[in-house]
């Protein structure tokens, strides 16, 4: 055979070859890289995603957070920006947020106390008048509206789109492009249209049953517990007190220095009466409704900020005013438990003296709760800390007493050590009920979207230590076909900045004499005689008013300023000190003590 | 004679088509396959990091390994690019979009390198751990290759390249750091 025609031969069977697996191999190519600008986008939609719930709950502007109240809002929110964010970023044509939502199986939330599904379900489907919003009967006539059966008007019933083989109640008549349009109506939740949509889930707390009794685990310490015969919520700490139990206040609770009232001190800007801006720096305490009241030293009264405007506390005569507002001490009586003293901060006669109940006249001197044993008490002290404590000491004796062996609280067991029975033991039960209700979520996903199989994948040991240990979001993208496969993945944003979780590493230290604030044991700062003060890192962001920004803890001749290059802006190692530990438990105790629960 | 003329020409022929040409097919795709396999890795790494909130040295190792399995040696740069105090912070200031309020400093590789695996130059010891980060923080990687790869020995052949920077395999990612590192 010639040489020429082998190669013939030789081209004739090669160029196929070569064909097929060029173009094989660019489909490959694209394929990964589609996955990874998807990986990308889908990071970033998640990232953003939680600054968006930040935005919602942190106070950078004191008016707008009032409506911060309203988790399932806020995730709503916060589930809408991911949405947009990633549609925006695939910038494909077309593609819309229900185009999204197809191939996201579940989005999970998770918060202080459990947490929150996003998921396609079947929901009855509720009628809608022209303008979007439900219709309710309560028993008025509505225009369109006709029953065959009057519904009980007892109680307002909303309305459904009846199912075509049920029988309706009523029809309701309306018109649409100038065509009449008849729908069957029914009040009966079972008689409805089932439609398939995403929903924000019910909250699902982390939540065991053992031996008939209930435990609602938090991110933290915090547990709420039911038993038969009562229920108590309370911090378990590891403390012990070697004091006598008389009815005096505690300030010993096993630590190497004693925890006492602090004087918490902030800048704020604010509209006066008159409606000028006012700039000043305040000590505050917490009331029994753990809002701030600043004092002001010049009226000698306390004032609250409300929607940025200057809220000055009524002056009353008599304690049974209704308009009487409190600081708390707790302290443990004579029978082992908790009794509460009520401090008036109202401006009168009554300011400064100390009731056994609000709103009675049962006055206590300050001598016979051991206040006089204390240096440096006065109106503007805070005593959140020791509250904290005494609460967590007779809360964790009770919570030992229930026979419990991994709530049992021991030097082997410390709640704050992340290795102990109790944390190990919490994180199980977490992960178990996460698990369980995502597997349902996506398989059950499955059931309605052949094609494709979803499933929920492995979370590796870091991805349940981010979940576990912090405010975070996770969103799941399945079936997002990119060419040779599938795109499959997930990813985990969690929130740093936000008022449900006190983090213990994040809470900034001051000191009267430093330019800057740091973080517990950095090296760097300057320490002097004066104390230093833990706030929580949410007090350091930029706060806004009338298009000025200010920072709560920055004082006017630069003093605290400024974040440490060393621990806050870099974050190297330097956190090597000792001297933070008093005022780590201080802060830690008063911002969980504060926070809303 | 020209049987004899056409014979070489035909070897010639036979040996560029059977041999040349496919071997230069086979060496660009290995170079396209190892391009997207470097870009898969440097993404991979940076979203690791911006999730994680560190460089550790078990990651940076892991990544390293992987570059050098596709047969190339590269040079790796690594770039952070760290958020900066607030300027205006001292005093109130009118408008929070003030031009340099994000104000970001950059650490190159060496520094980060010398964290993670120690440096004792000038006196400066440097501990041995993970590089931290936080959040708002951007890290950027940039990968090239330093050896030269069979297709451009096979292309040397027909053309020379000269110059600095004759690189043919590279890529970049760079992505912003979502969770402060522990």
């Amino acid at each position: 055979m010639k040489l020429q025609t082998l190669m013939i031969i030789f081209l004739i069977i090669i160029i196929p070859v070569i064909l097929v697996a060029t173009n094989y191999t660019s489909l490959q190519k694209d394929t990964i890289e589609l996955q990874v600008q998807y990986d990308s986008k889908l990071v970033t939609s998640v990232r953003q995603a939680i600054e968006a719930f930040e935005v919602n709950t942190v106070e950078w502007n004191e008016s707008f957070s009032r409506y911060s109240d309203s988790k399932r809002r806020d995730i709503l929110a916060s589930i809408n920006a991911f949405t947009t964010s990633f549609s925006n970023a695939l910038n494909v044509a077309g593609t819309n947020k229900e185009t999204i939502l197809t191939y996201i199986p579940a989005m999970m939330y998770n918060l202080y106390t459990g947490y929150y599904i996003y998921t396609p379900t079947n929901v009855p489907q509720i009628l809608n008048n022209e303008d979007g919003n439900a219709m309710i009967y309560s028993g008025e006539p509505i225009e369109g509206l006709s029953f065959n059966i009057t519904p009980d008007s007892a109680t307002e019933k909303l309305l459904y789109i009846c199912s075509e083989d049920k029988i309706p109640e009523g029809q309701y008549v309306y018109t649409k492009n100038n065509i009449e349009q008849t729908v069957n109506v029914t009040t009966k939740v079972d008689d409805a249209v089932k439609e398939y949509k995403h929903i924000l889930k019910t909250f699902v707390p982390y939540s065991e049953v053992k031996d008939d009794i209930v435990i609602n685990y938090t991110l933290d310490n915090y547990l709420r517990v039911y038993t038969k015969d009562e229920a108590r919520q309370g911090n378990l700490e590891n403390i012990s007190i070697s004091e006598r139990l008389d009815g005096k206040i505690i300030t010993k609770f096993g630590f190497d220095e004693d925890i006492l009232p602090e004087q918490l001190t902030e800048r704020i800007i604010y509209y006066d009466n008159l409606g000028n801006l006012c700039d000043g720096e305040y000590n505050y305490v917490y009331n029994s409704n753990n809002e701030k009241c600043y004092y002001d030293i010049e009226q000698t009264n306390f004032f609250k900020i409300t929607n940025n405007k200057r809220v000055d506390l009524y002056e009353v005569d008599n304690p049974g005013n209704y308009k009487c507002e409190y600081k708390v001490l707790s302290i443990i009586g004579t029978d082992r438990n908790i009794e509460k003293y009520y401090q008036v901060l109202n401006k009168g006669p009554m300011q400064g003296k100390w009731f056994q109940q609000p709103g009675t006249s049962r006055e206590v001197a300050a001598e016979d709760i051991g206040l006089d044993s204390i240096e440096g008490v006065n109106i503007t002290s805070d005593y959140s800390a020791i509250n904290y404590y005494t609460e967590a000491y007779i809360f964790t004796k009770w919570v030992n007493n229930l026979g419990i062996d991994y709530l049992k609280v021991s030097q082997a067991n410390n709640p704050e050590d992340p290795d102990s029975a109790f944390n190990t033991h919490k994180k199980e039960v977490m992960k178990e009920s996460i698990i369980d209700n995502l597997n349902l979520a996506i398989s059950s996903y499955n059931a309605h979207n052949a094609g494709y199989e979803y499933s929920l994948p492995i979370f590796t040991y870091e991805d349940w230590e981010q979940i576990l240990s912090n405010i975070s979001m996770t969103a799941f993208l399945q079936g997002l076909p990119i060419g040779l496969k599938y795109y499959n993945n997930y990813a985990i944003a969690i929130s740093s900045n936000n008022k449900e979780y006190i983090n213990p590493e994040e809470i900034y230290y001051l000191a009267n004499n430093d330019y800057y604030y740091h973080r517990k044991n950095c090296t760097k700062m300057t320490f002097q005689r004066d104390p230093i003060v833990g706030y929580k890192n949410t007090d350091f962001v930029p706060k806004s008013i009338n298009g000025i920004s200010y920072f709560s803890h920055a004082k006017s001749n630069g003093i605290s300023g400024s974040e440490c290059y060393y621990c806050l802006i870099s974050r190297e190692d330097t956190l090597e000190s000792t001297e933070y530990t008093n005022a780590y438990l201080h802060a830690i105790a008063r911002e969980r003590y504060v926070q809303k629960k | 004679m020209s049987e004899t003329l056409m014979t070489i020409i035909a070897i010639f022929a036979a040996a560029l088509i059977m041999f040349v040409f496919p071997l230069m097919w086979t060496a660009n795709s290995q170079e396209e396959i190892s391009q997207t396999s470097v870009e898969t890795l440097v993404a991979n790494f940076v979203n690791t990091v911006a999730t994680k909130g560190k460089i550790t040295r078990i990651d940076y190792e892991d990544f390293i390994q992987k570059l050098h399995a596709t047969g190339n040696t590269f040079d790796v740069e690594i770039e952070v690019q760290v958020l900066d105090d607030n300027p205006g912070k001292k005093t109130a200031f009118s408008s929070p979009n003030l031009i340099g309020e994000n104000v970001y400093y950059s650490v190159f590789t060496s520094t980060i390198l010398g964290r993670l695996y120690g440096s004792n130059a000038e006196n400066n010891i440097v501990e041995i751990g993970d590089y931290i980060l936080k959040k708002g923080d951007y890290i950027i990687v940039n990968v090239k290759n330093t050896n030269i790869t069979l297709a451009t020995q096979v292309k040397n052949f027909l053309y020379k390249i000269v110059g600095k920077d004759t690189y043919t395999i590279s890529a970049s990612a760079t992505a912003l750091i979502i969770n402060n590192g522990k």
